[in-house]
């Protein structure tokens, strides 16, 4: 929100959002760096996240980003949430994928996703695809040919 | 960053080829097992691949070089780029990107379907491409195909032919075509080979 509204309006609606949410106030601070290497703005988005008690998430060029969400709220006991589940509540065809973690490996082990079972009062972050296939980009083929080294552009 | 380009090179000198390099993807790598000989028909088949960790600026024309040995009399390079699911992106060469094998049991021409598998060696990753190539150096090709894969594009004038699917259970696997009468009078020759995706 910074690039658009500035750092006090961000910390402000960030702040106000924190008030706003019941406890335990599980909200996700996003944002956006230049690229995998803008350590600079990583930084900058954790120190703004620790501005409150957010939890902070950065990500570069769309490449890692939480498209969705479950939540099994207080009360509700175990429960086990499908992906098919997921869609019909969205009213779309997704395919989902764990988020790959490092220090939940256990709840966040990366690779596709069909299932989980929560705990009452558990969350899983899942990574949303609208595509679940390898698509091919381009093929060539140079011909046949009888010298040693071959090309084709 | 993540795409992933797989290189079929084809020759008829056992194991003749030195190194792939693109212009885009740098340096492709292979496993020995990614590569086979049919003596019958003196034709060399393997596979190389590489990931993408740049954005496309080293060479636009992206050109494939095969350094292919002093001795062969028939070389060719077929390429295939490949993106990955939203999501996801190839692994990087650095890693262990599957198993790399050669084929079980061949497809005989004219006779129905037969399969290019990976045998006592099973895929341990998952999700991952399977990828495979099938050849019919002595005859007409045409062969399709059979199980589900998916095949886009022909390569030495029809009579190579791939496929791949993307699996995401371990195991063992094989891509099957469904053989022309045209085909040559050896049993087709293929390698299959399974490359990692991670988030």
């Amino acid at each position: 929100m910074q690039g658009q509204f500035g750092a006090t309006a961000t910390l402000g609606s960030y702040q106000a959002i924190m008030d706003f949410c019941a406890a335990p106030k599980q909200v996700v601070f996003n944002g956006e760096s230049a690229s995998a290497t803008d350590f600079q703005s990583a930084r900058y988005i954790l120190a703004a996240a620790l501005m409150d008690d957010g939890y902070c998430f950065v990500s570069n060029d769309n490449s890692y980003r939480v498209d969705d969400s479950i939540c099994n709220p207080m009360g509700n006991g175990s429960q086990t949430i499908t992906a098919s589940q997921i869609n019909t509540y969205l009213g779309g065809s997704y395919s989902f994928s764990y988020i790959s973690g490092v220090q939940d490996t256990t709840t966040n082990p990366g690779g596709p996703f069909s299932q989980a079972t929560l705990a009452d009062s558990d969350g899983l972050l899942l990574l949303k695809s609208s595509s679940s296939s390898v698509t091919l980009q381009g093929s060539w083929d140079s011909g046949y040919t009888s010298t040693g080294v071959t090309q084709k552009s | 960053m993540g795409d992933l380009l797989v290189v079929c090179v084809l020759g008829n000198v056992d194991n003749n080829v030195a190194s792939v390099a693109d212009g885009q993807f740098g340096a492709l790598t292979t496993y020995s097992g990614a590569a086979g000989y049919d003596t019958q028909d003196s034709s060399w088949m393997q596979l190389f691949w590489g990931v993408a960790t740049q954005n496309y600026s080293a060479d636009p024309a992206n050109n494939v070089v095969a350094d292919f040995s002093s001795t062969t009399g028939f070389a060719e390079v077929i390429v295939a780029h490949f993106r990955p699911p939203s999501g996801y992106v190839f692994a990087p060469t650095a890693s262990v990107l599957g198993a790399a094998v050669f084929d079980d049991t061949q497809i005989a021409p004219g006779t129905g379907a037969g399969a290019i598998k990976s045998g006592a060696t099973t895929f341990g990753s998952a999700p991952m491409l399977a990828f495979a190539g099938s050849l019919d150096i002595t005859g007409s090709g045409g062969q399709t195909v059979a199980n589900g894969w998916t095949s886009a594009f022909t390569g030495n004038s029809g009579n190579f032919v791939p496929a791949w699917t993307l699996i995401t259970a371990t195991g063992g696997e094989e891509a099957t075509w469904t053989a022309a009468p045209g085909g040559g009078s050896d049993h087709y020759q293929g390698v299959l080979v399974g490359l990692k995706l991670t988030t």
